[in-house]
């Protein structure tokens, strides 16, 4: 069903879920694009080739920030955490969700994603 | 295909299209790939699949004009200065820089700034007490000149410390030569009571017209004691403290003339002295004139009379030039020129010897009780203060061997050794500073909880405050703090070798654990500072073990289930026989209170004073020698006594319901007296003393234990009793003290006896009311606090070893991750390697434990002084210190050690 998306929801929930995974706590480009496929059941899959782009352009929006991390026996990997603007908008953005969702569903019958 | 391939990959795809993104976005998609080709394969792909599966996201990464353009998004690293500024500007320069450095380090920076900030403020409170209580002159005129006169005989028994006798202060005072004048004074609570206020227990002095011009105070309002005052010609005076008028007579103006009953006798007030006046404490709220009396009056025939003896306390002003040596020398000599005291003087000090006049400062004479603590509380400070910078300097110098190769490159710029030098000595000064003013912040807090912390006797406590002395010495610590450990990184970033730096890329050589200039100072360092948290904790234990031990020692007494107080019975309405009376009827009544087990009294509580002192001669015990001088304590208790205090009936028995004041009068005495003036077996002996009219024979009806009355160093001296019941002329002494035997907790009882004392004698105020418990506590304040600061010295100095050796081993571990990586390729164990680094955290650890304990086992004579129970190489607290070292030495070594085992080799070689 979420293949079947309008492009500029699929645009804008790509944006969200990327933020809500860096909500608690950093995480690497790699990591996210895992969770995302894993979290979807493959749904979103998709999502992977475009996940860098997005993810540089909400760090030029100043929503999510990278930093380099060097872990003992690791590589350094750049690590993306939520910036207080971001989560910010993580909760305007969340709550314009659930309202969009309790609207079609009232009108359609859509369940939840 | 390795992340390096997917980067080549990347870089060709992209310049193929014309744009060469940032290095960064290389690396981040490098590294996607390689993790997506391997989860392809791990998933089952062919490789020829993984590849193209992969091969599809970079194209469409490439194509992404977000990614293609894509800016630089590195944290810029601070640019350093540049080495064309200098003066002013490159100071601001350097301070910015400085700050951005110290911004980025969060870690270590913090707890550079908590050890400094902890040291600091500790170090300073202390050297405050220190400043204000042993150096400050003393808050009179030319306070210098002010000297403590006191006296004792050649071959003395009992010495009376600080106490000077009629004899010397009359002779000295008539022909004065090095002194200007001399004072004396004694002090006693009584009830001081205004026309229409409320009655209040307080403490008075009695002192001597002479002593306010020692002083060279001048009252507030109204006059000061006369010479006619002293004789008594002008009726009772007494002039009030600042703090008395306001409280009880509302500062008014018109207070002189005013009377002031003091233990329901009227005194005229005089005079109140200025608010700053405390003498010879704050506590003392009134003063009554006193004169001193001569030993034989002139128109009394010195054959026929018995010598008057008073013992008092004095203190003298020296004449501009003279030294205490000199007053010394004259008072003892005038002092020799006084009538022989005769055998009241015996009594008092055991010897007939000639008397010695000492003089000492009065500055010293307060304070000399708790000087030697200071000291050794200064020095212990002291040591854990240069502890403290030590670990800060070590902090500094890992960070600034961090960043040699940094120091390096800019060197290869051109910039020149003194200029990295001083930029790196500023960051640390940046330390210093920051640390010291949380010090300051964490003094002013502890100076605001020290009235609680020191005991109430402690001397001049209340004039310790944060001033402007204080607040320098806080900065100048500051700044010596912050220059001692910006030295040693200065020093090794001027010696930097810049081909070696470079060539080593970071890493140590194989083996090199302690090969370093930096890692061998680091690990003299960490010994050091063992060393010095083992010297403190040894300390810390022996005091707190020297608590305990007078805390549970046998005092010849049980101190549990005891309640304690005073009955002060001083008012003018009482007779020795009214006295008498009361407190039988209160010992009846108290006695008979629901778990009460016994109810007695005594004139001389242990712990605190009042016991009455007696001499005179007996048989000697000893043949060949006709008689022997008896110089003994003398108590008077109710028959109970011995039972409520739990003490120990040797032989023969204590005193029972059948010794009345008509039966054959009869002593108890302790061992000590037995000992020493009794044959064996003292009980049943005669003793043919005058001790009162009529009664001119008296039994030794038994023998009790030794009490150790005031401390538990107290040398068991004689000691007799004699029984309340057998008074004949009544009750002499005017405050006695209660005790009840109770089977609960004695506290509990407090109200009930002041129920019973208010139902008895609505009059008498009960005093003092206290378990024995407390009073042991009270009594052991001091060295209870002394053990608590070392104690508190030694936590913190075990915490700062214990983060240094973490810190040592955590970069050493990360410094030799290469030469780990070829071990365990090797075949090193994990638990090989963790071995190494605890070998090299523990062996630290010991060196550090010997030198502590050599140390210890050295100053073991400055500790001796303050030790009771245990002996300074006590080995039950060495062990325990070991233990607890040996313990957090082994936690901090735990985490590097971990993560050395756990170190991959491949990803160690390969870094």
């Amino acid at each position: 069903m979420a293949s079947h998306l309008p492009k500029e929801l699929r645009k804008g929930s790509a944006q969200l879920l990327i933020l809500a995974l860096v909500e608690d706590r950093a995480r690497h480009g790699y990591e996210i694009s895992r969770l995302i496929a894993k979290r979807s059941e493959g749904a979103l899959d998709y999502h992977t080739a475009s996940l860098y782009p997005t993810l540089y352009q909400l760090e030029d929006l100043g929503l999510i920030e990278g930093r380099w991390v060097e872990k003992a026996g690791q590589r350094r990997r750049r690590y993306y955490r939520l910036t207080p603007a971001g989560r910010r908008h993580l909760a305007s953005e969340r709550s314009r969700w659930a309202q969009l969702f309790q609207a079609l569903n009232r009108v359609a019958g859509v369940s939840r994603v | 295909m390795t992340d390096t391939n997917w980067s080549a990959r990347l870089r060709r795809e992209f310049a193929s299209t014309g744009a060469s993104p940032d290095a960064d976005v290389i690396e981040e998609l490098a590294q996607h790939a390689a993790a997506a080709f391997a989860t392809a394969r791990a998933d089952g792909m062919p490789p020829a699949d993984a590849e193209r599966h992969v091969a599809a996201l970079i194209d469409r990464w490439v194509a992404d004009d977000r990614v293609r353009r894509r800016r630089p998004k590195r944290e810029p690293a601070p640019a350093p200065p540049t080495t064309a500024s200098s003066g002013l500007s490159g100071l601001a320069l350097d301070l910015r820089f400085g700050a951005r450095m110290l911004r980025r380090q969060r870690g270590p920076v913090g707890m550079a700034i908590l050890t400094i900030a902890l040291g600091i403020g500790a170090a300073a409170t202390l050297a405050s007490v220190v400043y204000h209580v042993l150096l400050q002159p003393l808050p009179w005129p030319d306070a210098s000149r002010l000297v403590q006169v006191s006296e004792t005989r050649e071959g003395a028994t009992q010495p009376w410390p600080g106490r000077l006798t009629n004899a010397s202060y009359l002779a000295w005072r008539e022909h004065a030569e090095t002194i200007d004048a001399l004072g004396a004074w004694t002090t006693s609570e009584l009830t001081i009571r205004p026309p229409d206020g409320a009655p209040e227990r307080a403490r008075i002095g009695r002192v001597t017209a002479s002593l306010f011009d020692v002083l060279e105070a001048a009252p507030a309002v109204g006059r000061l004691f006369t010479a006619e005052d002293e004789r008594g010609a002008t009726g009772d005076v007494a002039v009030l403290s600042f703090g008395l008028w306001q409280r009880q007579f509302g500062g008014r103006a018109d207070v002189v003339g005013r009377t002031v009953l003091l233990n329901g006798s009227p005194a005229q007030i005089v005079g109140v002295m200025p608010a700053t006046f405390a003498f010879p404490d704050a506590q003392t709220v009134l003063w009554t004139p006193t004169s001193v009396p001569p030993v034989v009056a002139p128109d009394e025939d010195p054959q026929r009379v018995s010598r008057r003896l008073s013992i008092f306390q004095a203190i003298a002003r020296l004449r501009p030039g003279v030294t205490t040596a000199q007053a010394s020398v004259e008072g003892t000599a005038r002092s020799r020129t006084a009538p022989d005291l005769g055998a009241v003087g015996v009594a008092m000090y055991g010897s007939s010897g000639p008397a010695t006049v000492i003089v000492v400062s009065l500055a010293d004479a307060i304070t000399s009780d708790v000087r030697p603590a200071l000291l050794l509380l200064l020095a212990a400070i002291g040591l854990l203060f240069v502890t403290a910078v030590a670990n800060v300097a070590s902090l500094q110098l890992a960070r600034t061997s961090a960043r040699i190769r940094e120091i390096a490159i800019r060197t290869t710029l051109g910039a020149s050794g003194a200029r990295i030098g001083r930029q790196l000595f500023i960051e640390n000064l940046m330390v210093g500073v920051i640390g010291g003013t949380c010090g300051l912040a964490l003094a002013i807090w502890l100076h605001r909880l020290l009235p609680a912390l020191l005991p109430a006797d402690f001397p001049r406590a209340d004039t310790i405050a944060i001033d402007w002395p204080v607040v320098a010495m806080t900065l100048g610590l500051t700044v010596a703090a912050g220059v001692a450990f910006g030295w040693l990184p200065f020093l090794l970033a001027r010696r930097v070798s810049v081909t070696a730096a470079l060539a080593e890329d970071g890493t140590a050589p194989v083996g090199g654990g302690l090969r370093t200039r930096v890692a061998r100072t680091r690990a003299i360092v960490m010994a050091a500072q063992v060393a010095v948290a083992a010297v403190l904790l040894v300390g810390a234990v022996l005091l707190s073990r020297s608590v305990s031990a007078m805390l549970h020692v046998d005092r010849g007494y049980e101190p549990e289930h005891l309640l304690t107080a005073r009955l002060p019975m001083g008012d003018v309405s009482f007779t020795p026989q009214t006295r008498a009376a009361l407190v039988q009827r209160v010992v009846e009544r108290a006695a008979g209170l629901p778990g009460v087990r016994h109810a007695a009294i005594t004139t001389g509580l242990p712990l605190t004073s009042g016991q009455g002192l007696r001499s005179f001669p007996l048989p000697s015990p000893r043949p060949g020698e006709p008689s022997v001088q008896v110089h003994t304590s003398s108590r008077v208790v109710s028959a109970d006594y011995f039972a409520a205090a739990g003490v120990r009936v040797l032989e023969g028995r204590g005193f029972a319901a059948n010794d009345t004041p008509d039966s054959q009068p009869v002593l108890v005495v302790n061992r000590a007296f037995a000992r020493a003036y009794l044959p064996a077996p003292g009980t049943g002996r005669d003793l043919a003393i005058n001790l009162h009219e009529g009664q001119e024979h008296w039994l030794v009806a038994g023998v009790v234990d030794d009490i150790r009355e005031q401390s538990a160093t107290d040398a068991p001296a004689p000691e007799m009793y004699e029984c309340l019941c057998q008074l004949r002329g009544g009750l002499a002494t005017s405050a006695p003290s209660l005790v009840l035997r109770t089977t609960g907790d004695p506290a509990s009882y407090i109200a009930t006896l002041q129920r019973l004392i208010r139902e008895l004698a609505p009059s008498v105020a009960l005093d003092s009311v206290m378990t024995m418990d407390d009073r042991l506590r009270l009594s052991l304040a001091r060295p209870r606090l002394y053990a608590v600061l070392l104690e508190s010295f030694g936590g913190f100095a075990l915490l700062i070893a214990g983060v240094g050796l973490f810190g040592v081993l955590s970069q050493s571990v990360a410094r030799r991750r290469r030469e780990i990586g070829v071990r365990t390729a090797l075949g090193a164990r994990p638990g090989d390697v963790a071995r190494l680094i605890l070998r090299q955290g523990l062996g630290v650890t010991m060196v550090g434990l010997l030198l502590g304990f050599a140390a210890a086992l050295a100053l073991g004579r400055v500790i001796s002084g303050f030790l009771f129970g245990v002996t300074p190489a006590d080995p039950i607290s060495f062990a325990a210190v070991a233990a607890v070292l040996l313990v957090v030495a082994a936690l901090a070594c735990y985490l590097p050690a971990r993560r050395a085992a756990k170190l991959d080799p491949l990803t160690a070689l390969k870094s």
